[in-house]
């Protein structure tokens, strides 16, 4: 590996923070965190090519403001957000405000160096249309039902009153949504959200 | 003695004939006179066919009439006092009793002869005629007045009986009842006016046209023809009801009807038939509406009766619903306080998962860290080891976090003070069996007198109690023996206990096991927090909480606190 990787970690707990630079360092990354949003955003601009990890909650300033506010200075930074509320409207609200994947605490080793390494890849803008795209075939190949079932989850209703709405049965839902998440290739639905959130934008774009 | 030779004087005879002639002629003047008119027509009669100077008639009283007397004087008589004349006449008479005789004359000078003849009444009955002609009376003045008197008694006799006559006519004629007779073939003779109107007849000729079985209904003139008219005929008398027929309208009229013979009182041979009776209609009326005035009050009763019934219903479902509303309120209210403890509880847990995520993050990263540093020899042992300590402190922290949140459960509630214990019970036993309407668990409780007190938070411990209670009174939802038994004892070891016993369907070992355990539940919409929580409390008390299963089946949870110090 010619070329250092960068991992710029945000987060205002330190064991999180300390912990954060053992295990990136250990699969090989070069990591450098900041301990509050204003650190970061002082040197944005100025910051080698890279990944960001971003928590989502901190005091002071929360990590949406923090997506915004890096979008206008370093917009090719791709962002990964951490969270520990893995709700669907967060992860919703996540994807839209810019960043390329989140993750819930706590993460498995393997899934958080997979997501880093996939951002540091293509890069967040030429990532994010890549993925975009492939989100929105991914998004086509579902059946109306599934898409129907998927957008419903994304608006944040929980299966029964899913089956209410669509007139099926919860048991139906269920089914729908396991066939759904096989398809979209992704096993939790966080994932799937990520998927639907961004293929809406290529719609939009 | 009539002395016969006057008579062969041609003009007296002449005269005698003519007077006879005209005598003959008065009782049909008479029909319609009255006894006073007749007696005055006879006296003017013989003043003039006797030539008399003074007539006195004196008529004795009759039934219902009163006794008068009748005076007439000739052309010749003086004004006198008539009075006193008729007083010297009559004593005269009465005291000679003879048929000719002569007295002073009360009429001025000189002599009358008299000529008296008594009526057939009896008595003092008769007419006193007077002359001054020396000649009278003659045997032709005689014959006269005794002709006189006898048509003149006559005449007022059947005046007499005629009046009676006609004031019984008037009387039936008057009545407003059915009044007739008919002869005994059934031939109608007579019908009084109300008759006739009662049936719409125009009068007694149209009536007289008729037998009386034309006056029935169809329906009762057979019966009146074979039945009752033999009745009569036989037995004199009838009395009952039947339908008369009205002969304009063809109404059936109702008659109370008096059917009876009359008999011929000198032979007593059947004579006619008659009948009185009664138009029912108006009686039938008042009945009528006394009958539908009863049936309209009984029915009005009735309905007044149902209408009390159906407010009684009303009131006892209003009682019935209201008593719901209130089981159900009081359903609600203990809901209500679960619900506040639960979600308590969630927000307990939430922030419990919030905080806990934190060092399980860091913990995780630096143990996958490690796992890496021990697979690449580029790293030395030292940084391992830091970095497996630095995971050690997360797992620390994480301890740390949960103590504190235990310590948040007991905290702002540390307030302990000296509680009576049967007292603490009953108030959570009533909130417990609050809302236990459908479950009818029976609830016993048994307090051991050694174990009055407890130290501790009011507040807390009931939460306890209750929750070991409901717990008890879901496993018992099933069970036929519905009873629930919480009884306080004092240990002896310095403790004392409070058991929560159930005959329910007990707990399964595996259960048993993690009983305590946060988040292990075998309730549908449990949190399976309640018996973590529970023992949490019992343990801030110094206490211990301890399951058993109940001999033949159920559970008992023994909570276990310490005897308070004394004072």
């Amino acid at each position: 590996m010619v070329d250092a990787r960068f991992v710029y970690v945000v987060d205002d707990d330190p064991a999180i923070r300390r912990s954060l630079e053992r295990l990136l360092d250990a699969a090989g990354f070069r990591v450098t965190s900041f301990a509050t949003p204003a650190a970061f955003l002082g040197v944005a601009d100025n910051l080698a090519m890279g990944c960001v990890m971003l928590d989502l909650r901190m005091p002071k300033m929360d990590g949406f403001e923090v997506l915004a506010r890096l979008a206008q200075l370093n917009p090719d930074l791709p962002v990964i957000v951490i969270t520990a509320q893995g709700d669907v409207p967060t992860a919703v609200r996540t994807m839209k405000a810019g960043a390329v994947d989140f993750i819930e605490k706590p993460y498995s080793d393997d899934a958080l160096i997979a997501a880093i390494e996939a951002a540091l890849n293509t890069g967040a803008a030429k990532g994010r249309a890549g993925d975009i795209a492939a989100a929105a075939l991914l998004i086509d190949s579902l059946s109306p039902r599934e898409r129907e079932v998927l957008e419903a989850l994304v608006a944040g209703q929980p299966n029964k009153i899913i089956a209410f709405s669509l007139g099926l049965s919860v048991r139906t839902v269920e089914v729908h949504r396991s066939r759904m998440m096989d398809r979209l290739g992704v096993r939790q639905l966080g994932q799937a959200v990520r998927l639907s959130v961004l293929a809406s934008l290529a719609k939009a774009g | 003695m009539l002395r016969v030779d006057e008579l062969f004087e041609p003009q007296e005879l002449k005269h005698c004939i003519r007077d006879l002639a005209a005598l003959s002629t008065l009782p049909a003047i008479w029909k319609d006179y009255s006894a006073r008119q007749i007696a005055d027509s006879v006296a003017a009669a013989l003043i003039s066919m006797l030539d008399a100077d003074v007539v006195h008639v004196s008529v004795p009283g009759l039934r219902d009439e009163a006794a008068f007397d009748v005076t007439r004087t000739g052309p010749g008589g003086s004004a006198g006092s008539l009075g006193a004349v008729e007083r010297s006449l009559r004593d005269a008479w009465l005291g000679t009793r003879e048929q000719v005789f002569t007295i002073d004359s009360p009429l001025g000078e000189g002599t009358l002869h008299i000529a008296a003849v008594p009526m057939g009444f009896g008595g003092n009955a008769g007419i006193i005629a007077g002359s001054f002609n020396l000649r009278f009376p003659s045997e032709t003045h005689r014959l006269l007045l005794g002709i006189a008197a006898s048509h003149a008694t006559l005449a007022i006799q059947r005046w007499h009986a005629e009046g009676q006559q006609r004031r019984m006519v008037s009387l039936i004629e008057r009545s407003s009842e059915f009044v007739g007779f008919a002869g005994l073939e059934g031939r109608v003779q007579y019908l009084n006016t109300a008759g006739c109107e009662l049936l719409g007849l125009s009068g007694i000729d149209e009536a007289q046209r008729l037998s009386i079985f034309d006056f029935l209904s169809p329906t009762d003139r057979m019966r009146a023809h074979h039945e009752l008219m033999p009745l009569v005929a036989a037995s004199g008398r009838w009395l009952g009801e039947l339908n008369f027929r009205h002969f304009k309208t063809g109404e059936d009229i109702p008659f109370l009807v008096d059917w009876f013979r009359i008999d011929d009182f000198r032979t007593g041979r059947p004579m006619n038939m008659a009948t009185v009776s009664r138009d029912l209609r108006g009686q039938k009326k008042l009945e009528d509406n006394l009958r539908r005035l009863n049936e309209s009050l009984e029915q009005r009763v009735s309905e007044r009766t149902s209408e009390l019934a159906e407010a009684l219903e009303r009131l006892t479902l209003e009682v019935k619903q209201r008593r719901r509303a209130d089981v159900r309120a009081q359903e609600l209210q203990v809901e209500l306080i679960h619900a506040s403890r639960l979600s308590a509880a969630g927000q307990m847990a939430g922030a419990l998962a919030h905080e806990l995520n934190q060092p399980l993050t860091a913990f995780t990263n630096s143990v996958n860290a490690g796992r890496r540093m021990m697979a690449n020899s580029a790293y030395e042992v030292e940084t391992v080891r830091d970095v497996l300590d630095e995971a050690a402190d997360q797992a620390l922290r994480a301890g740390e976090i949960i103590r504190r949140l235990r310590e948040f459960v007991t905290r702002g509630e540390t307030d302990m003070r000296i509680e009576s214990l049967p007292d603490l019970i009953r108030e959570a036993s009533d909130l417990a069996s609050a809302g236990t309407g459908a479950h009818g668990v029976q609830i016993r409780l048994s307090f051991d007198p050694r174990a009055e007190t407890v130290l501790g938070n009011r507040i807390q411990l009931q939460q306890v109690i209750l929750n070991l209670m409901r717990n008890a009174q879901d496993a018992l939802a099933d069970s036929e023996r519905r009873e629930l038994d919480v009884a306080t004892a004092w240990l002896g070891d310095g403790s004392i206990e409070i058991a929560v016993a159930d005959r329910g369907s007990g707990l399964p070992d595996d259960i048993v096991e993690h009983l305590f355990e946060p988040f292990h539940t075998t309730k549908s919409n449990g949190m399976g927090l309640g018996l973590s929580i529970c023992r949490t409390i019992v343990e801030a008390h110094g206490g211990k909480l301890r399951y058993e299963p109940n001999f033949g089946g159920g559970a008992i949870f023994r909570v276990m606190l310490p005897v308070p110090p004394e004072r």
